[in-house]
């Protein structure tokens, strides 16, 4: 973080290399965000290229920042969105069906979890995000993939934070009420399967 | 992360997936936070399916892979660097000299309205008006009171006149005052009074018209309308009334008041761009042009400087004057800038 706050401050006294640092350093998290909003790579290699032209001609105006990240974010997003607007595209944000092998973290004891029961836990997150609204996908994206706090959260998505915490309530409401229905199911099965 | 030790019995799935604590032992799994679980799992054996539930949420959210786009990512610095090459060149030429222009004008502008500030200040509240050689100008104060500046004078006065005090002006040169009344009949108060302070007389009127010419050590006050009052204080103080149509001359040298040849009408001539010519010796003429124009005069003809003229004449300028003097005396002038050397022809 310290390194981040060091290579903005170098940038904004026009430093270009730093610039590229930043840019190293975000173009993967940045892009993967943004793929969410639009499947079109080239849409979201023009935002960057946006992003980062404008950040170099308005370096004397950008002021200090507790948090790069959440300001490349809510930069991007604002640039993203711009575009997407002029284009006559919805926004959206992409249900992903790509998962990451549970590796290590998952394994710890997986004495409790047999894969079958994680192949059904991950069918039914997948058709409870997709019964989301694209806004309640992005903040549970936000929570659980960038990891970031309510506040960050709100300032990224311009709303307030009890908004923010509103609609998060609503998107884990939403998983709430799929899961129950399947959790149901599985108590059901499992009743008839004990009357056999 | 300091464990709050909450009640678990109620808690479904979704209640884990939620949970603050619950998320920070899935995602940044230390010792203690296995601790508290593997603790809290014994402790309520039938919450186990729910937590891994949660868990396994928040894990498949959490490790998704990165997206890998099909772009090229150096390919895309080197478009960015590009942009910022010609947006480089394109600041040189035109943004970093404007710029350095407004931060320069901005500046300037500071410190003129410090200087601005610093002078209002220092005159304590005084408003000021003067006049070059050769120019008059009107002036009216807060009470509309109208003052006709002739050249070369200037007058100031405190810009807050209070209605409970007198109004006050100082005045330097010539200058006619047409002053309003503001008292209100047969309720005279010395605050409705305005004073003119001239040489180190104090002039006090009501409303009245009134040229008053201080020139050389010589005072000359001619009251066409109303009332005045000349106030001497200190050594050989004296007080005089005037009524309209006197028109009295005081010599602070020798501090002596006399009553003048010349009339009042005649005084204020100048205000109508003329001079009254009647009472004046060729002199006195040489004096108005030396003190309203700017000019320096040297008569070479010392027997010319008592003699007398009547009659008025134009005077929209100097030229004016000095010629109607020239054909009349039948004088030779020789200007070099601003000195005139009159001598007989």
């Amino acid at each position: 973080m310290q390194d981040d706050k060091d290579i903005w401050e170098a940038f904004r006294s026009g430093d270009e290399s730093s610039l590229q640092i930043i840019f190293d350093k975000y173009y993967a998290p940045l892009f993967n965000y943004g793929h969410r909003f639009s499947a079109d790579d080239h849409l979201i290699e023009d935002a960057l290229q946006d992003l980062f032209v404008k950040l170099w001609k308005n370096r004397d105006s950008i002021k200090d920042t507790n948090s790069v990240k959440n300001y490349l974010y809510k930069s991007f997003r604002r640039v993203l969105l711009r575009i997407l607007e002029v284009q006559q595209r919805k926004y959206s944000f992409a249900v992903l069906d790509e998962w990451s092998e549970p590796g290590g973290e998952m394994a710890y004891d997986q004495t409790m979890i047999s894969r079958e029961r994680l192949e059904e836990i991950r069918g039914n997150l997948l058709a409870a995000l997709e019964k989301m609204t694209p806004r309640q996908r992005e903040i549970i994206h936000l929570r659980y993939y960038e990891e970031m706090e309510y506040e960050e959260i709100a300032a990224l998505m311009q709303l307030s934070v009890s908004s923010t915490y509103k609609l998060l309530y609503k998107a884990i409401d939403t998983l709430r009420q799929y899961l129950s229905k399947t959790d149901l199911l599985i108590l059901l099965t499992a009743v008839s399967l004990k009357k056999i | 992360m300091e464990y709050q030790h909450r009640d678990y019995t109620q808690y479904t799935a979704t209640a884990f997936f939620e949970d603050e604590q619950f998320i920070h032992h899935v995602l940044k799994w230390d010792d203690e936070a296995i601790a508290y679980w593997q603790q809290l799992s014994a402790l309520y054996p039938d919450k186990r399916n729910a937590m891994e539930e949660a868990r396994a949420w928040i894990l498949l959210l959490n490790k998704q892979p990165v997206y890998k786009p099909a772009t090229d990512k150096l390919q895309l610095w080197e478009k960015i660097a590009g942009d910022i090459a010609v947006s480089n060149s394109r600041e040189q030429r035109y943004y970093r000299p404007l710029k350095l222009v407004a931060k320069w004008t901005a500046a300037a502008a500071a410190v003129l309205l410090f200087i601005v500030m610093i002078r209002e200040l220092s005159s304590h509240g005084e408003k000021s008006y003067s006049t070059t050689f050769g120019k008059h100008e009107q002036v009216v104060l807060p009470d509309e009171s109208v003052v006709t500046l002739n050249g070369n004078s200037s007058i100031y006065y405190s810009r807050s006149w209070k209605s409970d005090k007198p109004r006050e002006i100082w005045l330097n040169g010539e200058a006619y005052f047409e002053v309003k009344h503001v008292a209100i009949k047969n309720r005279w108060q010395q605050s409705d009074s305005f004073q003119v302070h001239v040489s180190d007389l104090a002039l006090t009127v009501l409303g009245t018209k009134f040229n008053v010419r201080n020139r050389r050590n010589i005072t000359e006050i001619s009251l066409l309308e109303g009332r005045l009052r000349i106030e001497k204080n200190g050594p050989g103080a004296f007080v005089k009334i005037l009524k309209p149509g006197d028109a009295f001359a005081y010599d602070s040298s020798k501090q002596l008041l006399q009553e003048m040849e010349r009339k009042p009408q005649a005084n204020k001539a100048w205000t109508a761009n003329e001079l009254d010519l009647d009472g004046y010796t060729l002199q006195e003429i040489l004096d108005v042009l030396e003190d309203n124009y700017g000019y320096n005069i040297t008569l070479e003809a010392p027997a010319l400087a008592q003699k007398r003229l009547s009659g008025t004449v134009p005077a929209n300028s100097a030229e004016d004057i000095l010629f109607v003097i020239r054909k009349v005396f039948n004088l030779k002038i020789n200007q070099k800038a601003d000195h005139l050397i009159i001598s007989q022809n």
